[in-house]
C-alpha cells in the first residue's frame, strides 16, 4: 500500500486533526495543528499505510493537546455566557457551533486518558479493539474507561446545562 | 463486560451535531498552514509561529483585497502613494475577488495596458521585476509601501496580469511614472494566488493544492522548493514587485530568501488549486458584491440580535465564498466581536491582533482595540 505524503495527509485530514484537537481541549487550534504536522512529517516514514490514518493522527494530536494543555496550564476556553444564548429562529450551522462548544466544555471535565477513549469511540466512532489499540490500553480497561467518561460527560453536560 | 449500551438519544444528538459543527477559522489555517510546513526547514518540533502568520492567512486575503478597494480608489485619484502602497494588495484582491470597487485594479491592467502591458510582454523585465523587488524595500514593512524607488519595470510577464496589471493600472493612474511602478505588498502568504498565464486566477481559498504553479527559478538562486510552498513565492513573485508588507513579512512563508522567479502554469495545466478557481472576467459584478453585502449584514442583524453563533456561520460563509472580497474588513471585524461573544477569547485575540496589523487606517481600530483588551490574557 502506497504511503501518502505529507501533503495528501494534510489534505485530507486537516480537519479532523483540527476538530480533534477542540475536543482534547486545546485552546489554540490552529498552533496545535500544525505542531501535529510538523510530527507527521516527521514520523511519516514509520507510518504503517496499511493501517487507518485516523487514529495514528489521534495519537499524535493527543500529545500535542496534552503539551499544549500543559503549557497553557488554563485547560479551556470557558463557557461563560455562551451556552446562555438562546435565540430563535437561528440557523442549523448556529446551532451546531453551539453544541460543539458545550460538547468541547463538558469533554473538558472527562479525565484525560478516559476522554481519549471517549473520542474516539463516540465521536470518531472507531471500533473498541481500534481505540484500545491506538491508546495502547487492554481492551477491558477501554470498555470500562468508556463507561465512566460516559458518566462524567453526562453530568458535566447537565451541570452546563445541555441537558 | 464488553457490552455497551447505546448513548442516550440526547447525548447521541450533541455528538452528532458536534460532528457536523463548522469549524471557526479552521479553513483560513488550513489554507495557511500547508505552506509553512513545506516551506519550513526540517526544524525538529519547532513550531512555526502560528501567531503572525494566524489571522493573517485568511486575513490577509482580505486584507488585500480590501485595501484593494480601498486603495484601487486612491490610485485613482492620483494618490501615488496610496495607490501603490495598496496596490500590492488590490491586485490580489481584486483579481480574485472581483470587487467591484476594484474595477480600477483590473481595468488598470486591462486598459492601461501601459507600463505593464507592455512589460509584461517582456520577459525580461518580469525578472528585473523580482529582482529589483527584492531589495527596495523601503522599510516600511509594514505599510507595504513600495518604495517610490524601486523600480519594478515589469511585472511577471503574462503571469500576473492580475496583480501587476492592478498595480501598474492604479500606479498609473496615480500619476506615477509608468516605469517606476512601484511593487509593492505581496499577497499574504496565506493565498497562493497562482496564476496560470494571465488567464485564471487560481484562489487558494482553502488549501494549497499540489503543483499549482511551477516556480522558476533563474540561475537557481533560489532551490526550488516544493510546490506549495513555491506556490505562496509564485503569488508573491507574481507581483512584480516588492513584499514589504508588514503582514507578509511576519509570515512565515514571506521571509525566506527569494530569487528571481517567475511564474508559469503547472505543467499539463493541472495547476490550478483545487477550489476556488475564478475566471479573472467573473470579478466585480454587482450581484457578487450584493452576496458579499447580505452576508455581512446578516451577520451583523444576527450579532445585534444576540445570536452569535449564526453571525459567525454567516462569517464564516463569506470567508469562504468570498476571502478577499470588499467586505473582508468587515467581515473581520465582526468575527472578532462573535468569537469574543462566544467566548472563544484565544481565536479572538488572534483575529483581533492580526486586524489591527492588517487595517492601520480602519475606521474600527478602537473598537477591536477595546475588544482585544477585554479578553483574557493569553
Amino acid at each position: 500500500m502506497r504511503r501518502p505524503s505529507l501533503t495528501e495527509l494534510y489534505e485530507e485530514h486537516y480537519e479532523y486533526v483540527w476538530r480533534t484537537l477542540l475536543r482534547l481541549g486545546v485552546r489554540d487550534a490552529e498552533d496545535a495543528a500544525q505542531n501535529v504536522f510538523l510530527i507527521v512529517r516527521r514520523r511519516l516514514p514509520t507510518y504503517d499505510p496499511a493501517r487507518p490514518a485516523r487514529p495514528w493522527l489521534f495519537g499524535i494530536a493527543y500529545n500535542v493537546a496534552r503539551d499544549a494543555r500543559r503549557k497553557a496550564s488554563e485547560r479551556y476556553e470557558k463557557l461563560t455566557g455562551a451556552v446562555a444564548e438562546r435565540p430563535s429562529s437561528r440557523s442549523p450551522d448556529a446551532d451546531r457551533l453551539e453544541a460543539a462548544q458545550l460538547v468541547h466544555a463538558a469533554l473538558a471535565e472527562v479525565e484525560e486518558s478516559r476522554r481519549a477513549v471517549f473520542v474516539l469511540y463516540e465521536l470518531d466512532r472507531e471500533p473498541m479493539k481500534e481505540v484500545a489499540a491506538t491508546l495502547g490500553i487492554p481492551l477491558n480497561t477501554a470498555y470500562s474507561s468508556l463507561r465512566r467518561a460516559r458518566a462524567e460527560f453526562r453530568a458535566a453536560v447537565e451541570r452546563l446545562g445541555g441537558l | 463486560m464488553d457490552e455497551l449500551d447505546e448513548l442516550e438519544p440526547e447525548l447521541r444528538a450533541l455528538l452528532e451535531a458536534e460532528r457536523d459543527a463548522p469549524l471557526p477559522g479552521m479553513a483560513a489555517a488550513k489554507a495557511r498552514g500547508l505552506a509553512a510546513l513545506l516551506a519550513e526547514a526540517e526544524a525538529p518540533g519547532v513550531d512555526r509561529d502560528a501567531k503572525g502568520g494566524d489571522a493573517k492567512g485568511g486575513d490577509a486575503k482580505d486584507g488585500d483585497a480590501k485595501d484593494g478597494d480601498a486603495k484601487g480608489a486612491d490610485a485613482k485619484d492620483g494618490d501615488a502613494k496610496g495607490a501603490d502602497a495598496k496596490d500590492g494588495d488590490a491586485k490580489g484582491g481584486d483579481a480574485k475577488d472581483g470587487d467591484a470597487k476594484d474595477g480600477d485594479a483590473k481595468d488598470g491592467d486591462a486598459k492601461d495596458g501601459d507600463a505593464k502591458g507592455a512589460d509584461a510582454k517582456d520577459g525580461d523585465d518580469a525578472k528585473d521585476a523580482d529582482a529589483k523587488g527584492d531589495e527596495p524595500t523601503d522599510g516600511d514593512a509594514k505599510d507595504g509601501e513600495a518604495s517610490p524607488g524601486s523600480d519594478v519595470k515589469g511585472s511577471d510577464a503574462g503571469a500576473s496580469v492580475g496583480d501587476a496589471g492592478a498595480k501598474a493600472g492604479a500606479a498609473v493612474k496615480a500619476g506615477v511614472a509608468a516605469k517606476t511602478l512601484v511593487a509593492t505588498a505581496l499577497l499574504s502568504g496565506a493565498l497562493g494566488g497562482a496564476l496560470g498565464a494571465g488567464v485564471t486566477w487560481a484562489l487558494m481559498k482553502d488549501a494549497p493544492a499540489e503543483g499549482g504553479v511551477e516556480v522558476r527559478t533563474p540561475e537557481h538562486e533560489a532551490p526550488a522548493r516544493d510546490a506549495a510552498a513555491t506556490r505562496v513565492d509564485a503569488a508573491l513573485a507574481a507581483d512584480a514587485g516588492e513584499e514589504s508588507r508588514g503582514g507578509a513579512v511576519e509570515r512565515g512563508a514571506s521571509t525566506e530568501p527569494r530569487g528571481r522567479r517567475e511564474t508559469r502554469p503547472g505543467p499539463s495545466g493541472a495547476a490550478a488549486p483545487e477550489r476556488g478557481v475564478l475566471e479573472s472576467s467573473e470579478a466585480a459584478s454587482p450581484s457578487r458584491l450584493a452576496r458579499e453585502r447580505a452576508l455581512i449584514d446578516q451577520a451583523r442583524a444576527a450579532l445585534r440580535a444576540g445570536r452569535a453563533h449564526d453571525a459567525l456561520v454567516a462569517l464564516m460563509g463569506h470567508e469562504r465564498e468570498f476571502p478577499t472580497g470588499a467586505f473582508a474588513e468587515d467581515r473581520e471585524r465582526l468575527a472578532i466581536e462573535g468569537l469574543v461573544r462566544t467566548d472563544r477569547s484565544v481565536a479572538a485575540r488572534r483575529r483581533a491582533e492580526a486586524f489591527l496589523a492588517r487595517y492601520p487606517d480602519s475606521a474600527h481600530r478602537a473598537r477591536v482595540r477595546r475588544f482585544l483588551d477585554e479578553l483574557p490574557p493569553p
